[in-house]
């Protein structure tokens, strides 16, 4: 029974992700194509992560502390399963559309627990592997690597997610205790989340002052965390250092709070899955109704849909949050970017912050879920007269209101600090707008190419959907071009050229996701 | 108002619609049964141009239904078999968003929503989201939203299922006004007894291929509508 419940949960995330290869409606070429893309990807994160370890790695190799390593990389693992996996964690545990299917067949209540969050553990391995396989290169190329420590990495990497998965259920649990006792729902998960990316970022922006401090006091900093997170440091020297005791305690360490997360969500689950929120009934008062455009009745209904979706908002204005902390950073500290960033030469300024805008307007995507997301309610769409161009229209000014404002507001405030000459200042305009208009239409393309309408929660398409990865692949392959390109080039012919060039190549780009979008994605969306 | 010609709609390398040919005039009433799968709702999803077909002709009010879309949804209003409507917005928005996107002048909308509202019995919970209604209150928010604009032509996929009986009276009366003013009807429907009483005319349908067409009275002869559908349905 196990077996058959995780295996239609494991399905219905592959399916959410690659319907149209299973429907066989996607060639080979493309499915080589996009699989290829997935591991030039996979190896890029890699690379970076392990360019971080390897920093670390050089200055501690041979030493006793070699164990800083995994100590990096197992904090790296966690926070990202931690991140990556707690709306999640919510949504399926406690949100599931098949939750009263499930309830009313006789299917015990530890059995649905088991399969989800054994599922929820196949995720956290996924995102830790992305992690231990560079740390795991790093160490081998620096230090001695044998056969038991080969042994108790792989026996680390299996058991930290579970560290992860029962830190993830405790957010979840409370997030949903919480929100089970309010009467909004949505209010409450915004409140949430607004705390929960505030500490995020609290970690991101001093990441670089703690791999610092790591790096110069790598052995107090380990101190600090045996004493106050003793599984992170047995993780790394089960690893290095692999004792009975290290590794038995390493065990205790994540398999214990696992129990205790399945005990409390056993106890807890039925009843807050069964539990009806105490909705107030407002009672409707005839009152005049506002007329609108057929077009803005569709830019509303997109707008109103939007909000009304914490995960969609969260998942897409990653982008926007950034802006903004980047528009308040420059004016705030503006005048002393270069003794902030001493290491940086200061011609290079305008092009470094015009790519870290171009970053943002890109994972500003709506569009790629948008279509998806009409979900059982696409017969609604499809029987009003109003045309596909109208209905894919205001899916994109969607993005590009949600994403153009601040990033105006953070290239205005750019230029302005910078005080840079006209046509850079056209520049670092001109690219992060063009890079924004870019990912909305792009993102529809994909979500075209890979609509998903059978889901079970609104998580599935929005944060694992195939159109989804496909846009955020398309984001990132362009980050690594305008990188590649900086490279090669700017000492040859300068940045402001190399900005040029860029600006033309995302131009030919948004031109040729619009004419594909004019030329076949209507039909194809038509054909959906 | 109806005219369907020679449809034929596959998936796969399965017939659902086999050369179907049927003429809904205005003022009727047309029921369309057949069994679980038969291609009643593939039909209906095809005459209301949501769903692409392989062959075939189909004109709502003599417009047809592939040449200009978008004429023929302004004349009609289709209620599926699953009212899945939009969670996000109350009852009064998703109606003011239809009413929007039909351009139904203010006044009008106020008027319509408020009349058919109230022979539903949904008013006092249009301020409600949608995702507090129950599968019922979907059905009627589904169908008052579908006589908004006052429709000619009403494409209808089991439309009693989850009314109640009074809901189900005033669907009824609904839909015999509709047609005594020239317009048409053509529903789906498992419960026979409805579609022998409230038809004028039936037609049934086995595999994809229309078995029986004409009045109710031709159809069931001095049989009843149900004893006619089992006899057929077992040839």
């Amino acid at each position: 029974m196990l077996r058959a419940l995780l295996a239609t949960r494991l399905k219905s995330l592959w399916f959410s992700m690659f319907s149209r290869m299973r429907q066989g409606k996607m060639s080979g070429v493309k499915k080589i194509a996009i699989g290829l893309f997935a591991i030039y990807v996979f190896a890029a994160i890699m690379f970076s992560l392990g360019g971080m370890l390897y920093g670390i790695a050089d200055a501690v190799a041979g030493t006793a502390y070699e164990y800083l390593i995994f100590l990096l990389a197992g904090t790296m693992a966690l926070t990202l399963s931690v991140l990556g996996s707690v709306f999640t964690a919510q949504k399926h545990l406690f949100d599931a559309s098949d939750n009263e299917l499930l309830l009313s067949m006789p299917i015990p209540m530890p059995m649905i627990l088991m399969s989800r969050l054994l599922m929820l553990w196949m995720l956290n391995q996924v995102y830790t592997l992305l992690v231990m396989i560079a740390a795991a290169v790093v160490y081998a190329l620096t230090c001695t690597l044998t056969l038991v420590n080969v042994l108790t990495l792989i026996l680390a990497t299996l058991l930290l997610p579970l560290l992860a998965l029962a830190i993830s259920c405790l957010l979840a649990f409370i997030f949903e205790l919480i929100s089970s006792k309010m009467h909004s729902k949505t209010a409450i998960t915004y409140i949430l989340t607004a705390v929960f990316l505030a500490a995020y970022f609290l970690v991101i922006a001093r990441a670089d002052t703690l791999l610092k401090l790591l790096i110069e006091k790598g052995p107090a900093f380990a101190e600090s965390i045996r004493r106050y997170f003793p599984p992170l440091y047995l993780f790394a020297v089960s690893i290095t250092m692999p004792t009975f005791t290290n590794v038995a305690l390493l065990i205790l360490w994540t398999v214990l709070p696992m129990v205790l997360a399945y005990v409390l969500l056993s106890k807890n689950l039925l009843n807050l899955m069964t539990t009806k929120k105490g909705a107030r009934k407002i009672v409707y008062r005839a009152e005049s109704l506002k007329t609108r455009s057929p077009s803005k009745a569709l830019l509303n209904r997109e707008w109103k849909r939007f909000f009304t979706l914490p995960i969609y908002v969260i998942n897409s204005t990653f982008g926007v949050i950034l802006e903004a902390a980047l528009a308040a950073g420059l004016l705030l500290k503006g005048s002393e970017l270069t003794s902030l960033m001493p290491e940086l030469p200061v011609h290079l300024f305008p092009a470094i912050v015009t790519a870290a805008l171009t970053f943002m307007g890109i994972v500003t995507c709506t569009t790629a879920a948008s279509i998806s997301l009409e979900g059982k309610r696409f017969w609604i769409l499809r029987m009003l007269p109003v045309t596909p161009w109208e209905i894919l229209r205001a899916k994109l000014n969607l993005n590009l209101l949600v994403g153009i404002p601040f990033l105006l507001l953070a290239s205005v405030t750019a230029v302005f600090v910078l005080r840079v000459d006209a046509a850079t200042a056209a520049l670092m305009i001109a690219i992060p707008l063009t890079a924004q208009v870019f990912a909305a239409v792009f993102g529809l393309c994909a979500n075209i190419m890979l609509p998903r309408f059978e889901w079970i929660n609104e998580a599935v398409v929005i944060k694992q959907s195939g159109s989804v990865m496909l846009s955020v692949l398309g984001g990132m392959g362009l980050a690594f071009f305008g990188y590649a390109m900086y490279g090669l080039l700017l000492d040859v012919i300068g940045s402001l050229a190399c900005m040029l060039i860029f600006e033309g190549v995302l131009l030919v780009l948004t031109v040729l996701s619009g004419v594909w979008l004019a030329a076949k994605g209507i039909k194809r969306f038509e054909a959906l | 108002m109806l005219r369907i010609e020679h449809l034929t709609k596959t998936y796969g390398n399965k017939k659902a619609v086999d050369d179907l040919t049927l003429h809904i005039a205005p003022g009727e009433i047309y029921g369309f049964i057949g069994h679980n799968g038969a291609g009643k709702t593939t039909t209906i999803k095809a005459c209301c141009g949501i769903l692409q077909f392989d062959s075939g002709e189909i004109a709502i009010d003599g417009i047809s239904i592939k040449d200009n879309p978008l004429e023929c949804k302004r004349r009609l209003a289709y209620i599926p078999d699953s009212p899945d409507l939009y969670d996000f917005l109350s009852g009064i928005q998703y109606l003011n968003f239809i009413a929007d996107i039909y351009i139904i002048p203010q006044n009008v909308r106020e008027e319509r929503i408020a009349k058919y509202a109230e022979m539903f019995a949904l008013t006092s919970d249009l301020a409600q989201p949608i995702s507090a209604y129950s599968h019922g209150m979907k059905q009627k928010l589904a169908i008052i939203s579908a006589l908004i604009h006052e429709p000619k032509l009403m494409l209808l996929d089991e439309p009693f299922v989850g009314l109640d009986p009074i809901a189900s009276h005033t669907l009824k009366s609904l839909m015999r006004e509709l047609c005594d003013r020239g317009g048409a009807i053509f529903f789906s429907s498992h419960v026979l007894e409805v579609v022998e009483k409230l038809c004028d005319k039936v037609a049934i349908i086995r595999s994809g291929k229309l078995i029986a067409a004409g009045t109710t009275d031709e159809v069931r002869g001095n049989a009843s509508l149900e004893d006619v559908f089992l006899e057929l349905e077992e040839k």
